[in-house]
């Protein structure tokens, strides 16, 4: 299988489903002429023309809201945020339209929409640019939100948000552009929405993460079966809505300790939610409070080293797992 | 400057117990956060900072009792040594920003520095001030948020989800079990330390689960199965325990001794006890199968066969039945050493010679001490009834009274039964009510489906 980055990955999922369906365009800021901010366009303008590549004013609200009535007339638009922190400028497009439409028309109505861009941190982009918006998207019912760790992923579920029905939050890891990773071709690239996958298989503790957060965790997880011998099972949740738990459910059953890590600030955040629902469900099982790790309380610092304090780092899952398996600093 | 000393929880407390220390001598500490443990007859608790600053001497160390009133620890200003820290955070910074001049993976690279540490000694901006909030500061410090609140009637001990499942699923007392996990919560390992520990399923169950067809004919040995050893345990003894003890004694004397009576079917058992006397060719005695049957009981209630001392619960890893004796110079208490696991014939053998001696004067020490349960029976006086007194350092003693013809109601029918009162003296600084009732729930099994001691 071709190996390809993040990037590509993302692209060509893009550019499969513009050729194999008429109706699908993309729409943004610089997506064009200039290829996108991060070259996630690169070549597109050239080859689909500007009436499938729409080069967009700044103006969120809009994009999104002629995107929605596209959708509702039956085309497949798929509008690039510059970065998906932009897109609560087009909040109330998304939320109270794109998220409503099937629902106040009684179904007769479908918004078949992707937005998508990079959010997170990790490449010095300031308190503005590096924020996660994952927990603020899942807790609307009409939306779906996606947030792949992995190439294949990202270009899988892309394909099959483009290709279904509904409003889709496509969350890109900005850090994870350039991750490399072997990416099916064609039909075969396809990977279902709501369903997590066991990444790492392990019997000792339960790592539940996504999007970038579970590349770290399996990083951890490698060191510590050969550092420690302590198999830990990585699960990437690929869709924080629809929620997949049962995998999450069924390692817990196994190992009867979790830790949840996520990027994103820790009030309220998508752990929160995952550790909820685990004492919630096999409550029995468990032998330890689930564990968090998440980014620290603050606005995202612009200096890099504070930058690198700011969102958890392997020394910190590393903590979460001693505690959790009531292992002292060994 | 503020001190931390014990705190009277009750009016019954006079003393407690640290059971540990959050922070260390020289930690630096937030007004409202947990310092220590302590454990009272009633519950565990945070005792909290109640001002800033730095936690100087410890004075009560881990694992020791302090007086109601008594000094534990100072805390005091001490700038410098919170001051200090600063610099080591910033440095781990500097550190990084060197080593990652800003590629897109260099989040591996993260310096050795705990990064926790490195945080703490940073501001919290965000934080808003609430001194008197009963959050706790450090993010992620659940372990402490689960505060024991005393029951109506004892305490309730911190224990794992998990941890109390498979003591439900293993019939075993959760509150027996020493925690290891932070606040000494009970946690999974904890439980299994304890199973390890506890009586192996009685041979009777083992040996039926291989049935083959007993051999017709001389010898109801063949098929004995010795049961498996036990071990030697000491239980430090929790404040709770501490308190039973002592307050039961101070009402009734050294040992507080209650009694429980169980009235035992022994019709099936006599009818044996005919058989297998023909069969061996000897006589054997009721008795000699009380031994048993008390014996292998005691294996499923590490508790009864146990000794009380002021600092622990010793559970004997041994069974060793006394045998109360009555010669023209008084009582004397002769032990069937391992009694679980003699066949009640090999049983038979020993109270039979023990008592002999015991009526020459002939026992040697190791003849008569040493016994972790004892039994009287005044059955041969045609005692119906009696309670018995403790043999020291036993904490029960059954007392047998005689088998007789009795009239009971089965079925709602009257009918003629054998039926033998058993009552079971308990020193209740380690046996509790219904732990005594369990333990003759247990006997009644064995002594009323004989069989199980035979196999």
């Amino acid at each position: 299988m071709p190996e390809k980055t993040y990037r590509d990955a993302i692209r060509e999922a893009m550019m499969e489903e513009m050729d194999r369906d008429p109706t699908v365009l993309i729409m943004g800021e610089d997506i064009g002429i200039y290829e996108g901010t991060f070259r996630i366009t690169a070549g597109m303008l050239k080859k689909y023309g500007s009436k499938r590549v729409i080069d967009t004013p700044i103006a969120e609200a809009g994009m999104v809201g002629t995107a929605v009535g596209m959708a509702m007339l039956g085309l497949r638009p798929i509008v690039e945020m510059m970065t998906i922190n932009f897109a609560i400028v087009a909040a109330d497009q998304i939320l109270n339209h794109a998220a409503k439409v099937r629902y106040f028309s009684g179904g007769q109505v479908d918004v078949p929409l992707v937005i998508r861009g990079p959010q997170g941190a990790g490449v010095q982009l300031s308190a503005q640019h590096s924020q996660s918006f994952e927990s603020f998207y899942a807790h609307f019912p009409g939306l779906k939100v996606l947030a792949p760790g992995t190439p294949a992923d990202a270009k899988g579920l892309l394909k099959t948000a483009i290709r279904g029905k509904d409003p889709v939050i496509f969350l890109e890891s900005a850090a994870l552009y350039g991750l490399k990773g072997e990416v099916p071709d064609g039909e075969e690239a396809l990977v279902p929405l709501g369903q997590s996958r066991v990444v790492r298989e392990g019997k000792d503790v339960t790592i539940v993460a996504y999007s970038r957060m579970m590349q770290m965790s399996l990083a951890v997880a490698d060191k510590l079966a050969a550092e420690k011998g302590i198999e830990a099972e990585v699960i990437d949740l690929r869709t924080l809505r629809p929620l997949d738990m049962e995998p999450v459910y069924q390692s817990v059953r196994k190992t009867h300790r979790a830790v949840v890590v996520q990027e994103q600030w820790k009030l309220f955040g998508a752990a929160a939610e995952i550790a909820a629902a685990i004492s919630e469900t096999v409550f029995d099982e468990l032998d330890a409070p689930v564990a968090r790790v998440t980014g620290e309380d603050v606005p995202m610092p612009y200096a890099r080293n504070l930058e690198l304090l700011a969102v958890p780092h392997e020394e910190q899952v590393l903590h979460a797992i001693r505690k959790v398996m009531y292992r002292g600093e060994d | 400057m503020a001190e931390i000393i014990m705190p009277k929880m009750g009016d019954a407390m006079t003393e407690g117990k640290v059971i540990r220390w959050y922070k260390k001598a020289g930690d630096s500490v937030k007004k409202g956060e947990p310092v220590l443990e302590i454990e009272t007859d009633k519950v565990n608790l945070d005792l909290e900072a109640e001002e800033d600053g730095v936690l100087e001497e410890i004075t009560v160390a881990e694992g020791t009792m302090a007086p109601v009133g008594g000094h534990l620890a100072n805390i005091g200003p001490g700038g410098s040594a919170a001051a200090s820290k600063k610099p080591a955070a910033a440095k781990a910074a500097e550190k990084k920003e060197v080593a990652d001049p800003g590629k897109e993976d260099d989040r591996k690279k993260t310096p050795e520095t705990e990064p926790v540490e490195a945080r703490s000694a940073g501001e919290k901006p965000s934080e808003p001030a609430a001194p008197e909030s009963k959050e706790k500061p450090s993010a992620g410090e659940e372990a402490t948020s689960d505060q024991s609140v005393p029951d109506e009637g004892g305490e309730r001990r911190r224990s794992s989800p998990l941890a109390r499942r498979m003591a439900r699923e293993l019939g075993l007392r959760i509150d027996s079990v020493q925690g290891s996990g932070p606040s000494g919560r009970i946690v999974a390992s904890d439980v299994k330390r304890m199973q390890s520990a506890a009586p192996a399923p009685a041979a009777p169950q083992s040996a039926s689960g291989s049935s083959q067809p007993a051999p017709a004919g001389r010898k109801p040995e063949a098929r004995f199965v010795a049961a498996a050893p036990l071990e030697d345990q000491k239980v430090p003894l929790t404040a709770m325990r501490r308190t039973i003890a002592k307050r039961l004694s101070e009402s009734t004397g050294p040992i507080p001794h209650f009694y429980l009576t169980a009235d035992y079917d022994v019709t099936t058992l006599l009818a044996l006890r005919d058989q297998l006397g023909e069969i061996a060719g000897s006589k054997l005695s009721v008795n000699d199968f009380i031994v048993r049957a008390a014996a292998l009981a005691l294996r499923h209630h590490p508790y009864v066969n146990a000794s009380f001392t002021e600092e622990a619960i010793q559970l004997h890893g041994q069974v060793h039945i006394g045998i109360a004796v009555s010669t023209p110079d008084g009582l004397l208490t002769p032990v069937v050493r391992n009694a679980d696991q003699k066949s009640v014939a090999e049983i038979a053998a020993d109270v039979r010679s023990l008592a002999e001696k015991a009526r020459n004067r002939k026992l040697k020490p190791d003849e008569y001490q040493g016994s972790t349960m004892t039994i009287s029976n005044l059955g041969a006086w045609g005692i119906e009834e009696f309670t018995a007194i403790i043999n020291p350092p036993n904490v029960a003693i059954l007392a047998i009274g005689a088998a007789a013809p009795r009239t009971v109601v089965i079925d709602r029918q009257v009918v003629i039964r054998d039926r033998m009162k058993v009552t079971m003296s308990c020193d209740h600084r380690v046996v509790d009510g219904a732990l005594g009732a369990e333990y003759l729930k247990t006997l009644r099994q064995y002594i009323e489906q004989p069989l199980r001691l035979v196999l």
